[in-house]
């Protein structure tokens, strides 16, 4: 009698054994799915920043080509005697951008951050560029100040700096244009 | 042959005129950046919430029904802000002084924007009707869209926002 017992107690056991080994395959199977997967995940989000960066660049290239165009940077050293609230740009008398700032913005140019204030395309040819800095200035006072830039356009790209500086000795703010060759 | 190459050139112009005419106040669509001066002081950025659930509200100071809105977004602000959310509320009307003694009075806990003189962000929002709330994701998308303010959808409002935190 006890025999049969065995015997099927022996075949239990072989069929127990017989499923973990075939669950822990599934597993172990599953695990290498799974990272197969997470890789396959992250090459496709790689692949698609690559490709939003190539047609920014193709948008920049084919909407501002370099001979027209014309960029207009804001940098700010310091600014102790000058609290930034908005540039308002005009480019041959017609507004071109009237920018907002906000405090963290205000903080990464003190920063040392160079802002792309404007973006665009201009015939060959003399322009004048006028840019109105608002915001408090020296003991909290609401301060507006303009700064002129008469350039000349030829063929190739511009770049045009403003520059809000600290001016010690008078204890005010000043507001430059300049031009980068 | 020639079909095959034309149907996709289609579709896609298809596309490209349906993205061009997508209104700001679709569902999924990226809600519009802008930045205004909030009454409070500083200027405010929309963008610069990319990662809390935002809720947008839109107002005046002569809507009644803007105003009953601002006890329900009090109270979501106060539940929700320590999790990631910030309420802003564009007023169209906020540039005049009367307008901010109003807002003064409104008390809220959250920023009130005055939109500007050309009503820029409203014209950008197609706002057609007041009060109009928007909930923005996490990833500036709107999700949630509502034409109107009565008693039962600051619950739904508290609803949806606890939603995209979660997400």
């Amino acid at each position: 009698m006890k025999k049969p017992l065995f015997g099927r107690r022996l075949l239990l056991a072989l069929l127990m054994s017989l499923y973990v080994t075939i669950v822990s395959a599934g597993q172990a199977d599953l695990v290498k799915d799974t990272a197969t997967l997470d890789q396959d995940t992250q090459l496709l989000k790689k692949a698609v920043l690559d490709l939003n960066k190539d047609l920014f660049l193709l948008e920049e290239e084919l909407l501002y080509p370099s001979n027209t165009q014309v960029a207009v940077f804001v940098s700010m050293d310091v600014g102790e005697y000058f609290a930034l609230d908005s540039i308002q740009l005009t480019m041959d008398g017609k507004d071109v951008s009237n920018y907002l700032y906000t405090p963290r913005e205000v903080e990464a140019l003190h920063r040392g951050g160079v802002q792309q204030l404007f973006l665009g395309n201009l015939k060959t040819g003399d322009h004048e560029l006028v840019a109105i800095f608002t915001g408090k200035g020296p003991h909290d006072r609401d301060y507006k100040r303009g700064a002129t830039l008469k350039f000349s356009k030829n063929i190739g790209s511009k770049y045009v700096e403003l520059q809000i500086t600290d001016r010690e000795v008078q204890l005010q703010p000043e507001f430059a244009v300049r031009e980068w060759e | 042959m020639k079909a095959l190459v034309q149907a996709p050139a289609a579709l896609l112009c298809i596309l490209l005129m349906a993205g061009a005419t997508a209104s700001p106040l679709q569902i999924g669509a990226s809600a519009p950046d802008f930045a205004l001066p909030s009454l409070q002081g500083s200027n405010l950025r929309l963008s610069e919430y990319r990662s809390d659930v935002v809720v947008l509200n839109f107002m005046a100071s002569w809507c009644n029904r803007c105003s009953d809105a601002l006890p329900a977004l009090n109270s979501i602000y106060d539940t929700y802000q320590p999790e990631g959310l910030q309420v802003l509320a564009v007023g169209v009307d906020f540039s005049s002084a009367k307008a901010a003694a109003f807002a003064d009075a409104l008390q809220p806990k959250f920023p009130l924007l005055a939109d500007d003189s050309e009503n820029s962000v409203s014209k950008a929002y197609e706002l057609e009707n007041l009060p109009l709330t928007l909930v923005i994701d996490r990833e500036g998308r709107i999700r949630f869209v509502h034409k109107s303010f009565d008693k039962d959808t600051g619950q739904q409002l508290a609803a949806q926002v606890a939603e995209l935190l979660a997400e």
